[in-house]
């Protein structure tokens, strides 16, 4: 009974309201939507999550339904787009009633229903624009109807073979007939409709409509009989089995028939009798026809009432290399005007067909049936996918349609030059492709117009990136290599999930934790920190380009990849001459590193983090919270320099020729860092600031002074130059001084009234004589000719090296005057400060009284400050042997190419990046005078302590500048005292350090140091750096220094201007402290440092004493000593003899309740008797050293940690605690490791600081060789076998 | 010259095996005059003979002999343990049991012990055992013995001076 009363609306009032409606309140459970065919995908890519999964866009909201039960009466037609007067052009189903006509789809269509006068219970209407003229239109999904009056009488003549029957004329197959005219067999596939132009002799050309329909029939002799048609009335399912549908035949709907699109395009698989058809050969091109059945006026189509999907069995195996086959899927998306779809979130179907239209009731949320489409796995490296190509042949129905409020997807087709493009390529290449544009699109929004990327306006950024690749793989079969430019938010977004990935997979993870991460708990002042974890990703490993922009990120104050989407940490090794404006690629030689903490099962929430996708490309939704792990990008300094390369684009030569005139020669020696608190306030931005001295060295680049002569050479005629120049230098070698004005002005460098000439042989015999004799050269200013080659430039000049000081005592080993000057950069002249590298020179071109010129040359006392503006060009410098230009091949075209350096050698150099590959400017000299520029640079480079007492003057603060660690300052609260030093090491661990906690030990321990109080409040981080076999501790304060990017574990890095701390090997960061980062292990992705020393020195913290490591003595030996002094020895641990237990909440140093303690008790000191075989000592140390006697590896707290972390349970592993006893009897089973200590004999004051404690817990002090431990670490054994080996020599030679 | 009393000496096989008995106090035994009481001896485990809650005895190979070595199990039962405090027992106790499971046929041992003497051969009746897993340790051990044997035993070796 229905209480409400029934509304009947027309189609016009729909229209009118123009609003997306849903009118299902009428559908009962009773009565199913529509029964889904389970259609099977392909096995191969586990589609069996068949479970159809809900769009999860959030912002999609289900149609609005209308209040009471609704009905609609009207006519369901054919499409009309054949008439000419119609307002629709498409192949949809048409609903019409007195007021209106609109497109519709129906779910359960009935071919009696067609000119029939129908009543729609249940539907969903969507206003839609139509035709050009944008007329108000709409779209009607049918789910449920009814006859509105009886149905009549069957009029189909063979109503007990068709559930359905189609006839343009009458329904009269008759037996007998002509088996020309008809066909049984399967519907294979079907064309879009399309228009072909027809010439029809007298009336002049029309259009044909038509569409092409491929049927497998059979060729028994049953089938071709004439009786073909009364035999059809009594087929079976068991008879239709003897049928083999294998011949392909083409029938080809035109005409009137072409309407029949939308029915026949819903019986693909089905068995269909066809009658009225005549047999025409149809020419396809100039040479090829084609036997084709085409249909008459009398034609009729019978669909079999059986067997429905049965004839087509597509059971070929899809391995993703273009074959056919159907697919069923949810839409959960549509990008790119509707040419990409994405269905069931992974899979994307490319609907990019000119001629395929779609129903519009495709729509974001309906489950469609894909016939006849493209698989094909592109086997991207960047990600993993699905790719659905339509074509043709393809044809998409809807099984069921949406609930939500998603709008239909009209395809606009555009001619574009682009378009055209992407139709010429194979699916994998056309996503990859549209990808491009995508992401082109999101990475210059706002800073290249649409033209400007797409194209048609000089071409475009994308189309000349596009051609490119189109050589190299469009045509290939293969796309795995094409790569992606991905938007930096997309680029972490990747980084995240692929983060995310490794920690996901168990069985990844344990490998994962096994190659890189089975660290053991750093242990640090007592307490044991978790280890970071590293991944590194290579950009060409994921085949990922990314491009941007360089800026200074305002907020870390860090050099930062940027694009409209969003920035990125990089870590690279600019020219000097960089044009920060310039779009920077990232491609070749880049590491993309990732570091995090291992994480906590709550992170791991799968829903938030999703791989790479094609929908996080495509659209602009990306996770809003981010991962806790620092990203950054890294390039590789390799034998070639790929940094201002572009693999697309055509840059014109970043070229920065050197103009003639003179240069002065910087040497960098210092940055000061940006301050953290301006950097916040962007308005208060200071200057910057940078410490260099001028080396007496000018160089002059010819030209100015001899400007009528032609003084560069291209390197076509290097050869020549070279030929010259060598000519000259031999002739030097027998010439007399009084010949070189000749010589000169043979290569123009003799100029009357320039003070170049005349002095040139000269200065190279004289400088011969320093070389040789080792002496000062004196009385001659040194001047010394050379070839300059810039980057990017392709030709040399000739120039002078000139010896600024009248005075020179140039030679090696000689000490030159230092002329130092504080360089200062504006806010806006960042960029200038950041690519200088500290230790490397620089060319600054002479100005009209020039600060650089007028610098005094006093020793201590003179600093002047030069004002660095943007118009300053600072170039990078290199000198090179002008013999290595001479033995490489010179029609090299890049002068660059030819030093010789292997990729090894740069990589291992270190510190000594391969300047002549990354600097600016190559300045050739004779390899002879090569070894005295490199002594005079070098005189500054890596010597800072010259440089303390003044930098002290910078600092404020009278600091002690005493290196040796003082014992007896364990005042309450001392200063800190030494020196400021530079140290360059191997970052081997970094934790989180609070202030309190850094170096501070619960009593004053003999060794130990203490904090400065002016660092307390803020949180900090110790950086344990493996220095010449040693590990030291650098305290960072985050809250006032800026680190580089890529200070992290495996890095090299130089810490400049820190200060020694009172302890040992403790140092702390400075405001003028500057950190670089040098190289970093991680370049190669993988972490072969691990094993050599993160168990060696920061499991068992090694730290002997700064200024001698003793060698391994016996304890016999020792016993003869007198007095303390340092030493090692190798010894096993025998019976403890004494461990203090203290409860861990009773000292204030360990109230922080830090999670990483390892257990609620502390051992403040032990004693341990040990035996080497020769004799047996008492060593004592404090709870660090007890623990490693110990052998307490806090093994046991990571695997319950972990345990907790990953949910799992490693008791089996690991055994559970039950107490603390129990514990501690665990720990005492393990010492007996041969293990090397580092430590002294104890002199009186701690004799008598250990007998005071003894005494009070009533123990005496044991009558052997006491020992205070310094360090405990693991024994090499081989290193010690040489050894011993050595010394038995030298024994055996004595005797 | 007590100085090696108590110390683990490191003694190659054919060194050890040729130690004496000291004919006053048969538990010490002395090498050239110096008298020993520990040592100490790095190799492959060539044998084994477990006797479940009574001993494992095994030999150690160092490529210049083979010591005969001891390893108690029965702290548990044995009477000698009985007026010790328990907890210590049982902690020997299970620590013996966890040597008696590392020493397994060819894995490289560095054992020590006491210098004991059963039925008239020399044997060490193990104190602790560690497994080597650094082949280099047994190279080291043999130039550890050398060394001492020369710079440091040597010293106290009554019959040399």
């Amino acid at each position: 009974m229905e209480e409400e009363k029934t509304i009947v609306l027309t189609i016009s009032d729909l229209v009118q309201r123009a609003r997306p409606l849903t009118a299902a309140s009428s559908l009962v459970p009773s009565r199913p939507i529509s029964i889904l065919k389970t259609h099977k995908n392909p096995d191969d890519y586990h589609r069996q999550k068949h479970s159809f999964r809900i769009c999860q866009d959030p912002n999609a909201k289900t149609l609005k339904p209308l209040n009471q039960p609704t009905l609609l009466t009207g006519t369901l037609t054919l499409p009309s787009f054949s008439v000419r007067d119609s307002p629709i052009k498409c192949n949809c189903f048409q609903f019409s009633n007195d007021s209106a006509t609109i497109c519709c789809d129906v779910l359960d269509f009935d071919s009696k229903m067609i000119d029939r006068k129908i009543q729609i219970r249940a539907w969903n209407f969507f206003p839609l624009k139509c035709g050009s003229r944008g007329v108000n239109s709409g779209f009607l999904e049918i789910i449920s109807w009814d006859f509105f009056e009886a149905c009549g009488e069957n009029v189909c003549y063979l109503s007990d073979f068709s559930s359905f029957c189609l006839t343009l004329g009458a329904c009269d197959a008759k037996d007998g007939s002509k088996t020309s005219g008809l066909i049984f067999g399967v519907i294979e596939l079907i064309s879009p409709v399309t228009i072909v132009p027809c010439a029809t002799g007298e009336t002049g050309s029309r259009n044909v409509s038509g569409f092409l329909v491929n049927v497998l029939v059979c060729q028994c002799k049953f089938c071709s009989s004439k009786f073909l048609v009364s035999e059809l009335k009594d087929l079976t399912e068991e008879n239709v089995k003897y049928h083999c549908f294998s011949k392909k035949v083409i029938v080809y709907f035109c005409g009137l028939t072409s309407l029949w699109y939308p029915v026949v395009s819903r019986f693909i698989g089905s068995i269909v009798l066809l009658t009225g058809l005549k047999r025409k050969l149809v020419f396809i091109s100039n040479e090829e026809s084609q036997l084709m059945h085409v249909t008459t006026d009398e034609v009729s189509l019978h669909i079999a009432k059986l067997f429905k999907g049965r004839g087509l069995i597509h059971d070929t195996h899809i391995r993703g290399k273009g074959e056919c086959g159907s697919y069923t899927g949810v839409i959960t998306g549509f990008y790119m005007q509707g040419m990409v779809v994405e269905l069931d979130e992974d899979v994307v179907l490319l609907l990019t067909d000119q001629h395929l239209t779609v129903p519009h009731s495709v729509r974001v949320g309906a489950i469609v049936t894909l016939k006849n489409v493209h698989f094909v796995d592109p086997k991207f490296r960047w990600g993993k996918m699905l790719i659905l190509g339509a074509c043709c042949i393809t044809s998409v129905y809807v099984e069921s349609f949406s609930p939500l409020e998603t709008g239909c997807h009209l395809k606009l087709h555009s001619q574009s030059l682009l378009q055209k493009f992407i139709d010429s390529l194979s699916f994998a290449a056309r996503l990859w492709a549209l990808l491009v544009v995508s992401c082109f699109r999101k990475k210059f929004a706002g800073i290249l117009s649409e033209k400007e990327i797409l194209g048609s306006k000089h071409q475009g950024v994308l189309l000349e990136f596009c051609k490119h690749n189109l050589c190299c793989g469009a045509k290939e079969a293969h796309y795995g290599h094409l790569r992606l430019v991905l938007p930096i938010a997309n680029l972490i977004n990747y980084c995240e999930a692929s983060w995310k990935n490794i920690l996901d997979d168990q069985e990844n993870f344990s490998d994962f934790l096994g190659c890189t991460t089975s660290r053991k708990p750093l242990s640090c002042g007592g307490r044991s920190y978790m280890q970071s974890i590293i991944r590194v990703l290579r950009t060409e490993e994921i085949c990922v380009i990314v491009l941007g922009t360089l800026k200074m990120s305002s907020s870390s104050g860090r050099l930062q990849l940027v694009d409209a989407t969003g920035g990125v940490d990089i870590m690279l090794d600019l020219p000097a001459t960089w044009d920060f404006d310039r779009i920077f690629e990232v491609a070749k030689d880049f590491r993309l590193i990732m570091e995090g903490m291992p994480p906590k099962l709550v992170d791991l929430d799968s829903t938030i983090y999703r791989p790479l996708s094609c929908r996080s490309i495509f659209s602009n939704v990306l996770p809003l919270t981010r991962m806790k792990i620092s990203t950054y990008l890294y390039h590789c300094k390799t034998d070639e320099d790929s940094r201002s390369r572009s693999l697309f684009f055509d840059w014109e030569g970043n070229s920065q020729e050197l103009d003639s005139g003179k240069f002065h020669l910087l040497m960098l020696t210092h940055k000061f860092p940006v301050q953290k608190k301006f950097r916040k306030d962007l308005g208060k931005r200071s200057n910057m600031f940078a410490q260099a001295i001028v080396l007496p060295l000018d160089l002059l680049v010819a030209g100015k002074y001899g400007d009528a002569v032609m003084n560069t050479v291209t390197s076509g005629h290097l050869m020549d130059s070279l030929e010259i120049f060598t000519r000259h230098e031999k002739h030097h070698k027998r010439s007399k001084i009084e010949q070189t004005s000749v010589e000169a002005s043979a290569y123009g460098l003799n100029d009357g009234g320039n003070g170049l000439s005349g002095q040139f042989s000269a200065s190279c015999s004289s400088y011969r004589n320093s070389c040789t004799e080792h002496t000062c050269v004196s009385n001659h200013p040194l001047e010394l000719s050379c070839l300059i080659a810039s980057k990017g430039v392709n030709c040399y000049c000739m120039g002078v090296l000139h010896c600024t000081n009248e005075n020179a005592k140039i030679s090696c080993g000689c000490k030159l005057p230092r002329k130092k000057v504080l360089l200062e950069f504006g806010p806006d002249n960042f960029c200038k400060y950041e690519v200088l590298k500290i230790g490397r020179c620089y060319l600054v071109k002479h100005q009209e009284d020039d600060m650089l010129c007028s610098i005094k040359e006093n020793y201590q006392v003179s600093r002047a400050k030069v004002y660095i503006s943007s118009e300053t060009h600072i170039r990078s410098l290199a000198f090179s042997s002008i013999e290595s230009l001479q033995s490489s091949d010179v029609s090299d075209v890049f002068p660059f190419h030819n030093s010789q350096i292997s990729s090894d050698e740069v990589i291992s150099s270190g510190n000594g990046i391969d300047s002549k590959i990354y600097s600016d400017v190559s300045v050739f000299v004779p390899y002879s005078a090569l070894n005295l520029l490199e002594n005079v640079t070098k005189i500054w480079d890596g010597s800072p302590f010259e440089e303390e007492p003044d930098v002290h003057d910078h600092v404020g603060p009278v600091i002690n500048a005493s290196m040796q660690s003082s014992r007896t300052s364990c005042s309450d609260y001392p200063l800190p005292e030494g020196n400021l030093i530079t140290l360059r090491g191997l970052v081997v661990a970094l934790h989180d350090c609070s202030g309190d906690a850094f170096p501070a030990q619960p009593k004053p321990i003999i060794g130990e140091g203490y904090l400065p109080m002016f660092l307390e409040g803020n949180g900090g981080v110790c950086v344990h750096v493996l220095v010449d076999n040693r590990t030291v501790r650098i305290f960072c304060d985050l809250s006032k220094q800026t680190y580089p990017v890529g200070l992290g574990r495996d890095a090299y890095a130089t810490f400049h201007r820190i200060l020694v701390l009172s302890g040992q090997n403790k140092y702390m960061m400075m405001p003028v402290s500057f950190i670089t980062i040098d190289d970093t292990s991680l370049m190669n992705g993988n972490l072969a440092y691990e094993s050599n020393y993160a168990y060696g020195t920061v499991g068992l913290i090694s730290v002997p004493t700064p200024n001698a490591i003793a060698t391994t003595t016996l304890i016999s030996d020792a016993l003869q000593l007198s007095e303390p002094k340092p030493m090692q020895i190798r010894c096993r641990v025998v019976a403890v003899y004494i461990l203090v237990v203290e409860k861990a909440r009773t000292t204030a140093v360990f109230q922080s309740s830090e999670p990483s303690i390892p257990s609620t008790f502390r051992i403040p000191f032990a004693g341990f008797v040990m035996d080497d075989g020769s004799s047996s000592c008492c060593v004592w140390g404090d709870s660090e050293r007890a623990a490693a006697f110990l052998g307490i590896e806090p093994k046991e707290y990571l695997l319950k940690d972990s345990a907790e972390t990953f949910g799992r349970s490693k008791a089996s592993k690991g055994q559970p605690y039950r107490s603390n006893i129990s514990h501690l009897n665990q720990i005492l089973e393990k010492h007996g490791r041969v293990v090397t200590i580092g430590g002294s004999l104890m002199d009186p004051k701690a004799s008598s600081w250990l007998e005071e404690h003894l005494t009070e817990l009533d123990v005496a002090v044991p009558p052997l060789l006491n020992i205070w431990a310094t360090s405990v670490s693991h024994t090499d054994m081989l290193a010690e076998a040489r050894d011993i080996i050595q010394e038995l020599n030298i024994i055996t030679a004595d005797i | 010259m007590q100085a090696l009393y108590n110390t683990h000496v490191k003694l190659l096989a054919f060194d050890f095996l040729a130690l004496s008995p000291n004919p006053k106090d048969l538990s010490s035994f002395s090498r050239k005059g110096t008298p020993l009481s520990r040592a100490e001896s790095v190799g492959v485990v060539v044998t084994r003979d477990l006797k479940p809650g009574k001993f494992l005895r095994f030999t150690i190979d160092d490529g210049t002999g083979c010591i005969p070595c001891v390893l108690w199990l029965n702290q548990l039962t044995s009477s000698y343990f009985s007026k010790r405090n328990p907890s210590g027992v049982r902690l020997n106790a299970q620590m013996a049991l966890k040597f008696a499971s590392e020493i397994q046929l060819g894995v490289v041992a560095r054992v020590r012990g006491r210098i004991t003497g059963y039925r008239g051969l020399v044997q060490i009746t193990v104190s602790d055992v560690v497994l080597e897993t650094d082949p280099n340790a047994q190279v080291l051990h043999w130039l550890d013995c050398v060394r001492l044997a020369r710079k440091c035993y040597g010293k106290f070796c009554k019959s040399c001076s």
